[in-house]
């Protein structure tokens, strides 16, 4: 074993407090590390008149909920209070090697609480002697892998033009409630446990019930913050009574189902904690569809556009 | 033939035998059907044959003072009769249907099922509880084990029935839910402040002690009842041998609530006052378990829910109350017994010294003993008068132990002087020799750090005491002049760290410090030793907060004193080491990681993270939209 600092140069970050930044759009300015645990620990772009942080240095979040998380950056970057950049003191290091101690350095966030943060400990970290031999050929997947199209790109049709049409949801799906099970009531098991929830496919937990809906539906969160948030659930689940689910009335494809979610998702913004988005007003509203010549939706159209799109190739072998 | 009368008769005349008609009042035997509303309805669709028609057993017996349990008996004539081999033929056989009407009604009440069939000559009898909630029968077990065969005394089925676990816990669960209730209705009924509010169910459970109260306090108008309360609790609280100047201090309080206008108006809803209202809810609701449980912390329990909800953010009274099952781990970590002396220094409501009472209790045989722990072994010092009238009443309601409990600062040498020269009733010199303390968190002044109050405390114990303390995990941590002075004259045994939403809704991660009193770290020379107790298992429950949900505290707190008592070293749960004042006095600091269960699945999951990250553009989430 050997401390963290024998590895790493370790420093202070800029300790820059969010409300006095101007926020920006990329490419301008750069990304503001905060103790996050999500998104590689960046909240925000900023503009900022100090030196960032290098690209390929490490952050670790010394206090918060996050405490110990701690990610390779990518791209320069700023950080915001209580955050440690790490330089690795061999400048060699490649980055499954620097993301390997980012992970030994997570793992000890047991040691840490709001009642004891890491910025007087951190250098003293103890860590092993040196990454294993497999780090080094475990291959980094790749921007051109996964951003491929499984079809040739396909224009969008003007949704406002004649090959679009309007429908009630309730006419081209079954509309259903979830079902109430309390956290008291949940045990920990098996089955998708799909909630009012717009991270994780809306999966908020295992648990041990059966599964109350089939594969190859969607869900729509109808109450809370995430209303109108809409999935493509490819295993069986169970649905809590924040969620509706849509049971397409025919055979229709994931691909055009995952093009349906768009547009539900895309008209969320009228419903709130006060108007949420019910069954009756859910098997009400209208949307607009790509239309076939006979007044139906054009399930094909809308499955090509998707293929065609970047990303769809990773997502091609799945049922 | 033989006649189902019969054997009525035979279960009537035992009845009257066993004195179940003694006192109208107490218990009310009726048959076929009941007067009280609830067990009419529960049963009108209870019919044996299934067809929803009104059900009839023999016997309906009620106390009104255990208001949540029914006594059910059904006879049959014939042995042959007892019981069925599935116990699906409600109409023909005893067993089967005394268990289906004990169904109808367990929603409600928990249920003893009696089943009798025969003669006197030979009869067979089963006895059953369902508990409230459930719908599977069990045997009903007398308090020491041994199943019931015999019809006893209405007090010992409920006492066997109450000895239930599962009864128990809806019991708690009920109280929990009830004193939500409560809070709410002098919240929106009465406008009471929340200092208020606690004072007021004290207060009342103190008068309700008093027979007379209770049994009259309906017949005073509401514009009198205020007085006639505060009358009552005086006389209770002198009956209590307090010394004059402290019946003065601790009655002060309650005042406030007498004074109350809205409490003393009769409104439309309740003609004889809120007060009324409020007593008569406690009455029927909380003092039948304060009664018939003598195990004491059923009403610990609905203090600490009480203050818990009262105040909204659970800090009413401006305390963070220790929760119930830490007060029991500070009675453990000492090896409390009923030759030891303990003091808190900032009693609050009292919860440790109950919890040190109870399992000091334990080890006591004798009634002498057990007077001396109520009345001579348990110390306490609080500086709100409102929070000492609580602790006060607290311990009233307990039986004793109030002599001791000081009003004022633990830092006033008056006080200080008398907690170290404290003397039985007999004069017998007992300086304490165990100090319990959950001090104040962050108070401003930084002369009144929390370690102030722990040094204060171990200053008072008898040399080789036993000091255990509650504090915020900064002050392990952090290097400060306190915990040189505390090393400077005591040996620092152990501290834990605890879970970090302990105190939710409070948001204060803590760990519990242990001392040996009186003799300086450096003259032990010895290694302390560290407990990461970070996992209770509790979890948050709507309405109920936060529960030993899985009924898995038992086995964790055994497993953590068992560990400390021997101070066992167990990877990832507790190391030793030689510390000093300038060092962290948390397990963290020393325990070691294991990075042998790092794998490469581990990191491929890492890699991916990065990757999708990378080709999200890192754009932050909120613009990703």
């Amino acid at each position: 074993m050997q401390r963290l600092d024998d590895i790493f140069h370790l420093r202070y970050g800029h300790s820059l407090e969010l409300n006095a930044l101007k926020r920006v759009h990329a490419p301008e300015g750069v990304n503001f590390v905060s103790r996050a645990m999500g998104n590689n620990g960046v909240t925000a772009r900023v503009d900022v008149k100090v030196a960032p942080a290098k690209a390929g240095e490490l952050s670790v979040a010394l206090g918060g909920n996050g405490v110990l998380s701690t990610f390779v950056q990518p791209e320069p970057f700023v950080c915001g209070r209580d955050v440690m950049i790490l330089t690795p003191i061999e400048p060699a290091m490649g980055i499954a090697e620097k993301l390997w101690w980012a992970r030994c350095i997570w793992e000890n966030r047991y040691r840490f609480s709001y009642g004891r943060q890491a910025n007087r400990t951190l250098g003293s970290l103890l860590v092993p002697d040196a990454a294993p031999e497999w780090v080094q050929q475990t291959p980094l997947p790749t921007h051109d892998g996964l951003a491929k199209s499984s079809a040739s790109p396909l224009a969008l049709t003007d949704p406002h033009g004649q090959h679009w049409s309007d429908f009630t949801l309730g006419e081209i799906f079954d509309i259903k409630k979830g079902k109430r099970l309390t956290k008291a009531e949940r045990v920990p098991g098996k089955t998708r446990f799909v909630s009012a929830s717009e991270k994780n496919n809306g999966i908020t937990d295992m648990n041990d019930v059966p599964a109350l809906f089939p594969a190859g539906v969607l869900t729509v969160v109808y109450n809370g913050n995430s209303v109108g948030h809409a999935f493509y659930q490819d295993e069986p689940f169970f649905a809590s009574d924040d969620v509706n689910v849509l049971l397409p009335n025919g055979p229709v494809s994931r691909w055009a189902q995952l093009f349906v979610a768009a547009i539900i998702k895309h008209g969320r913004t009228r419903f709130t904690y006060g108007y949420k988005w019910t069954l009756a007003r859910m098997k009400q509203t209208v949307i607009r569809l790509p239309a076939n010549g006979n007044g139906e939706p054009d399930w094909g159209y809308m499955e090509a556009v998707m293929r065609g799109l970047p990303f769809s190739a990773a997502i091609d072998d799945r049922p | 033939m033989a006649n189902e009368r019969v054997t009525e008769d035979l279960v009537d005349g035992l009845l009257r035998k066993l004195g179940y008609y003694d006192d109208e009042n107490a218990i009310i035997v009726e048959k076929q059907q009941s007067a009280v509303q609830a067990i009419r309805t529960a049963l009108s669709k209870a019919s044996k044959t299934g067809k929803g028609g009104v059900g009839y057993p023999e016997f309906i017996i009620t106390a009104p003072g255990t208001p949540d349990i029914v006594v059910i008996v059904e006879c049959k004539a014939e042995v042959s009769k007892h019981e069925s081999k599935d116990r699906d033929k409600p109409a023909n056989y005893a067993v089967d249907g005394v268990l289906h009407y004990a169904r109808h009604l367990s929603p409600n009440y928990t249920v003893i099922a009696i089943a009798v069939s025969g003669t006197e000559k030979a009869s067979l009898w089963s006895f059953f509880l369902m508990p409230k909630g459930e719908s599977e029968p069990r045997d009903l077990l007398a308090p020491h084990g041994a199943p019931v065969e015999h019809l006893i005394p209405m007090d010992d089925l409920i006492r066997a029935a109450s000895f239930d676990p599962l009864v128990h816990r809806q019991r708690e669960r009920d109280l929990i839910l009830f004193s939500q209730e409560m809070h709410e209705f002098m919240r929106d009924e009465a406008e009471m402040s929340e200092q208020e509010k606690p004072l007021a169910v004290a207060g009342t459970l103190i008068a309700l002690g008093n027979e007379v109260f209770a049994k009259t306090y309906d017949a005073y108008p509401a514009k009198e009842l205020p007085a006639f309360w505060m009358q009552t609790i005086k006389a209770e609280v002198q009956k209590a041998a307090i010394p004059v100047p402290k019946v003065e201090n601790m009655t002060q309080p309650f005042t406030n609530i007498e004074v109350q206008p809205e409490l003393r108006k009769p409104t439309k809803g309740y003609p004889k006052g809120l007060l009324n209202e409020i007593v008569r809810l406690l009455a029927d609701r909380v003092l039948p378990f304060m009664t018939i449980y003598h195990d004491y912390d059923v009403v610990g329990q609905f203090y600490g829910e009480f203050l818990k909800y009262t105040g909204g953010d659970g800090k009413g009274l401006g305390i963070v109350l220790t929760p119930k099952h830490v007060t029991e781990l500070f009675s453990l970590i000492p090896n409390l017994n009923k030759d030891d002396v303990v003091v808190d220094p900032c009693a609050g409501t009292g919860g440790f010294l109950i919890s040190a009472m109870m399992q000091m209790a334990k080890t006591a045989t004798t009634q002498t003993e057990l007077q001396s722990i109520k009345r001579d072994r348990l110390i306490g010092i609080e500086q709100r008068p409102q929070m000492y009238a609580l602790a006060a009443s607290n311990m009233i309601l307990r039986g004793d132990g109030k002599a001791n409990l000081y009003q004022g600062s633990c830092f006033d040498t008056a006080i200080v002087k008398a907690v170290k020269e404290h003397v039985s009733s007999a004069d017998a010199p007992l300086r304490p020799n165990v100090g319990l303390i959950n001090p104040p968190y962050a108070k401003s002044k930084s002369d009144l750090s929390e370690l102030r109050f722990v040094e204060n405390m171990l200053d008072m114990l008898d040399k080789g005491g036993t000091g255990v303390a509650i504090v915020p995990v900064s002050c392990a941590t952090a290097s400060s002049a306190e915990k040189t002075n505390i090393m400077a004259k005591h040996t620092l045994e152990a501290v834990m760290s605890m879970p970090p939403e302990l105190f939710y809704p409070v948001g204060v991660v803590t760990c519990i410090m242990v001392f040996k009193a009186g003799i300086p770290h450096a003259v032990s020379n010895k290694k302390s030793w560290f407990g990461y107790w970070r996992d209770d298992a509790f979890i948050k429950v709507k309405n109920l907060g936060r529960v030993d949900h899985h009924k898995t505290w038992p086995a964790i707190r055994d497993r953590w004193i068992e560990a400390w008592r021997n101070r066992e070293v167990h990877p990832g749960e507790s190391v030793t080491a030689m510390v000093g004042p300038k060092d962290e006095w948390v397990a963290e600091a020393y325990m070691e990681t294991d990075y042998s269960s790092l794998s490469q699945k581990d990191l491929e999951r890492v890699l991916l993270d990065y990757a999708l990250f990378v080709l999200k553009g890192s754009q932050p989430e909120e613009d990703a939209d």
